[in-house]
């Protein structure tokens, strides 16, 4: 009799782990919050006029304004100048320099075209000065005190 | 004839779980990029935005496609002087594209886990798009957070 051979098969099988493998990834988030936009201004006053007269201030001897933002952050200005003060009280020949100093000696004369205009600024410090002139004409205006804003809008760009 | 004892022993040892883990990769190639922001307007990066979203790149194994997608999402920017900006999600937010491509997701819900099945080669992309709602005196400066994603085999 033929002793048959104990053939031992062995199976082991490590049965795959259904535990769930996982891993991970990271990113940054990232912004930059500008500084708030303030404008403050002076007045551009005439003084006294005539009922019939013409009267032109020049912009360094005009209205003022200092613009403050965040720095080297490119800006858009916009305007809005009157046309009248008042019957008989005709405004023109607008003026407006800009400058980063409080210089209106050295500042760059923007081109007013209209009453209405917008132009792009910077300023590596933050800082913005504007000077406004304009003419007045008068004719046959009445006796009086007359006044109109100035509107200047600032925006990031 | 006396045969001789084979006595054969096979040891069939399958991967375990914590080496096929090494098999997944999760890449943050950049996370959502807000640029420029004012105080007091709200900015919004859309998850089909290239360039501002994030995105995360799946690398895994091809024959386990299925995997859970869970976020970890800042409540905030930290930025200076320990000032934090608020950041809020909503239900698309979150987008994944099999194809990883930013023109070609599936959005889904970043606040909840998602579960979604890779392409043919175990890849895959996930973007994410959020808000983000400086106050009206928002200190001025640099504000960041960590994004994490973390993907999970399911099958």
């Amino acid at each position: 009799m033929t002793l048959r051979p104990l053939i031992a098969l062995v199976c082991l099988a490590a049965a795959p782990a259904r535990a769930a493998a996982q891993t991970s990834g990271s990113a940054t988030m990232t912004g930059t919050v500008l500084s708030a936009i303030t404008i403050s201004g002076s007045d551009l006053g005439f003084g006294n006029v005539l009922p019939t007269d013409s009267r032109r201030v020049a912009a360094p001897m005009g209205g003022r304004f200092v613009i403050t933002m965040a720095a080297s952050a490119p800006v858009t200005i916009a305007y809005s100048f009157p046309a009248a003060l008042g019957p008989g009280v005709v405004l023109g020949a607008w003026e407006l320099l800009s400058n980063t100093l409080s210089d209106p000696a050295s500042a760059q004369a923007i081109t007013v075209s209209s009453g209405t205009g917008s132009f792009g600024a910077t300023s590596a410090t933050g800082a913005l000065y504007l000077w406004v002139g304009a003419t007045v004409t008068t004719t046959n205006a009445g006796i009086g005190s007359y006044s109109q804003p100035i509107t200047l809008t600032v925006t990031y760009n | 004839m006396l045969r001789r004892l084979a006595a054969a022993a096979v040891l069939v040892v399958a991967p375990p779980a914590a080496a096929r883990a090494q098999n997944i990769q999760v890449t943050g190639i950049q996370g959502v990029t807000f640029g420029s922001m004012l105080p007091g307007v709200s900015t919004v990066v859309s998850r089909t935005d290239g360039l501002r979203a994030a995105r995360f790149d799946i690398k895994g194994a091809g024959n386990t496609r299925v995997v859970e997608l869970q976020f970890s999402l800042p409540a905030a920017l930290s930025g200076p002087g320990g000032a934090t900006l608020p950041l809020s999600y909503t239900a698309g937010d979150a987008g994944f594209s099999a194809q990883q491509s930013v023109a070609n997701q599936i959005g889904f819900d970043p606040r909840t886990a998602y579960t979604a099945t890779l392409s043919g080669p175990g890849r895959g992309s996930v973007f994410l798009g959020c808000r983000a709602t400086p106050a009206a005196n928002q200190a001025a400066g640099n504000y960041s957070a960590t994004l994490t994603l973390t993907v999970t085999y399911l099958q």
